[in-house]
């Protein structure tokens, strides 16, 4: 951990071309994922941990962003099915009929956790929600933070948090109550434990393997996948920051993170993201059958321009970086 | 009864170890933002980089003409006598508007013809000094069109000498004019790097003293490096109380002088009075260690290579085949002495390259020069 304490540290400006921020979006663009044909989805307006922010004072949403259109404001989409959003990871699927889905991660008031599907309708903007996997009904769902969908119904997802301590104990004290979580369309079952922090999680292009973001040890998990969904550990691999979520670029296999750089920086910045900056960083991680190849720092910035980086998405030498409670920017790479 | 060591000390001893302690406490709490202890070093580039072929032995300090001509000091072995192996001190030419050394396959009927359109980089023939072992280095040119190379240059007797060179583009040689040395002129302790400022003045850093240790003055944090002024007859001292100010250079009008101080991980600002002194006009934290200083001619933007990791650079400098060192080039942007903002445009572990010490740019490319090892060229787009 000792790199993210950031004593004495300067955080260098740099990007890989023009960059923008987006306008209108103002209170933040935690994950994103795109479809093949470069329409990405992004939640926005969340508030965490619940409760984080005065009530109303922030309200869920997900969001289109058109890579091939970039210009175009961000499109709001309605959602069905459902009377509020506190939106955090998501996750796409797409099935044999081309039908579009869209599984997200949803904080309630009343400390219920759920993944809700939704069925993506482009005619009409909107998500109609088809499913809902909730704390209420299903144990081993802790505090959630993201998952990755792996087939019609089934997903991994990763327990940011237990229920069982308070948060401030857990990330201080370095308790590793964190977990990775197993849903196989009917049930839930933990298959990784003891992890401190497990953010963002996604699959490399062959489905072969699990990324989680292992934030609490500034490392990226790798690993294999069993048949019956069970997870068997390949390799670590440390990357000194702390990563948020991961995108894997379909073309390349790489994985893309948005990170955050100063550990200080991003705990204030929790607190009060209107009053604190935090330094922010994106990475891009070459990957070979599991395997590291390299790593390249995309884009680096103390927290003048954007703060709070979480994610990132590439699109054809384009790239759409979210941030958790402010931004959210587009860059041309040269 | 046995008493232990520490209960039997007279009170005097304890005071006086105590004391050493509380120095030594305070000499690591100051010094540990720049060991960037576990501080991962990412890698990035402009556009695309490669490994200038044929330079191995270090491009320590590179200095530019208008017309893209770039020169620069290679073969360095500093502290004079420190390598393990032998080195040879050189001076090179470098084209930026001829990156590429080009061989063209003549067939004809009778033979194949290899002709040899632009070899770069341009090895310099010295003429008037039969031995080279060059540091820092600065261009002048005057109102008739001649081009002057100063050189910074550490004879192995423990001289040190700033050399004049006029620069024969024809015949590819430097004929050397002048020479400041030691052992004329006082003020002249371990130097590093120069600017020239008229035919025959310039400014240059004393990095090290030469009165104590090397190891003393850097993990000590002794501040008894300074700047120092040539005005055509004799040396003074402009600046004093620096921890290893490294490159030195100066604003296009002119008007501020650039110092590298190292020790404090900053960039020094100094006004230029018309005797040569120099009053400081501010200081911008860089958070790393730059070595030389290279102004962009039309932006005015400074450009460093920079060493961010101390205990690599150190680890680099005993034995530069067998450690790495991260590399860093940065660049400044100024107006009128002050900073405006910073970017990071290059940076790496040291696996691709180390011992970053010296950037310059020239139309969207970049020369990035090492202290013992190789040069790299980038497009930058």
């Amino acid at each position: 951990m000792i790199p993210v304490l950031g004593i004495g540290r300067t955080f260098y400006h740099h990007a890989p071309g023009p960059c923008r921020l987006v306008e209108g979006i103002e209170s933040g663009a935690e994950d994103i994922a795109s479809l093949p044909n470069g329409l990405a989805f992004f939640s926005s307006g969340m508030d965490f941990p619940v409760g984080n922010f005065k009530p109303n004072s922030v309200v869920g949403r997900i969001y289109t962003f058109d890579f091939n259109h970039p210009n175009e404001a961000p499109k709001e989409l309605k959602i069905e099915g459902l009377d509020r959003m506190n939106p955090h990871g998501l996750s796409l699927w797409q099935n044999e009929e081309g039908e579009v889905f869209l599984f997200v991660v949803n904080h309630y008031p009343d400390g219920e956790e759920s993944v809700n599907k939704f069925l993506y309708d482009a005619e009409t903007n909107s998500l109609h929600l088809k499913m809902r996997v909730s704390s209420k009904e299903h144990s081993h769902i802790e505090t959630l933070n993201d998952l990755v969908v792996v087939g019609e119904n089934r997903f991994y997802y990763t327990n940011f948090l237990s229920k069982q301590l308070p948060e401030s104990i857990q990330k201080f004290g370095r308790i590793a109550w964190g977990s990775i979580g197993y849903f196989d369309g009917r049930k839930t079952s933990l298959v990784h434990e003891n992890l401190l922090l497990p953010n963002g999680i996604n699959i490399s292009p062959d489905s072969k393997y699990l990324y989680v973001s292992h934030t609490g040890n500034t490392e990226i998990l790798v690993f294999d996948r069993l048949s019956d969904g069970a997870l068997v550990l390949k390799n670590n691999i440390q990357i000194g920051t702390m990563a948020d979520n991961l995108d894997v670029d379909p073309v390349t296999g790489s994985v893309w993170t948005g990170a955050h750089p100063d550990m200080f920086g991003i705990v204030a910045y929790l607190e009060d993201p209107t009053r604190h900056k935090s330094a922010s960083q994106v990475l891009k991680i070459n990957m070979q059958d599991g395997d590291m190849v390299n790593m390249t720092e995309v884009f680096a910035d103390d927290g003048s321009f954007i703060s709070g980086t979480a994610s990132a998405v590439h699109y054809n030498s384009k790239m759409l970086v979210g941030t958790i409670f402010t931004n959210l920017m587009y860059c041309e790479m040269n | 009864m046995q008493r232990s060591l520490l209960f039997r000390m007279g009170i005097v001893v304890k005071s006086v170890l105590f004391g050493m302690f509380v120095i030594v406490a305070f000499r690591l709490w100051q010094i540990a933002p720049m060991l960037a202890i576990g501080r991962t070093v990412y890698h990035h580039s402009p556009g695309h980089c490669r490994l200038v072929e044929g330079i191995e032995n270090g491009a320590e300090d590179i200095a530019t003409l208008p017309n893209g001509l770039a020169f620069f000091s290679s073969g360095l072995d500093f502290p004079a006598g420190h390598l393990k192996y032998p080195v040879t001190g050189k001076i090179y030419t470098f084209d930026f508007n001829h990156p590429g050394s080009s061989f063209v396959i003549v067939y004809t009927n009778i033979a194949i013809i290899i002709k040899i359109l632009d070899e770069n980089p341009k090895e310099l023939t010295i003429e008037g000094l039969s031995s080279m072992n060059p540091h820092g280095l600065s261009l002048w040119q005057n109102d008739k069109g001649d081009t002057y190379l100063f050189v910074v240059n550490h004879p192995p007797n423990g001289e040190e000498c700033v050399d004049k060179f006029l620069f024969d583009a024809k015949t590819n040689s430097l004929v050397h004019k002048m020479r400041v040395s030691s052992t004329e002129h006082g003020f002249m302790e371990v130097v590093n790097d120069l600017v020239v400022v008229g035919d025959n003045q310039f400014y240059y850093t004393n990095f090290l003293h030469k009165q104590l240790p090397v190891a003393v003055q850097k993990f000590g944090m002794i501040a008894w490096g300074s700047v120092g002024y040539f005005d055509g007859q004799k040396t003074s001292l402009v600046q004093k109380g620096l921890l290893l100010p490294n490159g030195i250079n100066i604003s296009p009008d002119m008007k501020y002088v650039y110092v590298s101080h190292s020790g404090h991980a900053e960039i020094l600002v100094l006004n230029r009075l018309s005797d040569g002194s120099l009053s400081l006009k501010n200081s911008i934290q860089i958070g790393t260690r730059g070595d030389n200083l290279d102004v962009d001619p039309i932006t005015g933007s400074i450009w460093i290579g920079a060493h961010p990791k101390f205990m690599q650079i150190v680890r680099y400098a005993s034995d530069p085949n067998t450690y790495k060192s991260a590399s860093q080039v940065l660049r400044v942007n100024m107006k009128d002495g002050h900073f405006v903002n910073m970017t990071e445009v290059f940076a790496d572990d040291g696996s691709f390259i180390s011992g970053s010490s010296s950037a310059v740019y020239y139309k969207h490319a970049m020369l990035v020069g090492t202290v013992f090892t190789n040069l790299m060229y980038c497009e930058v787009k």
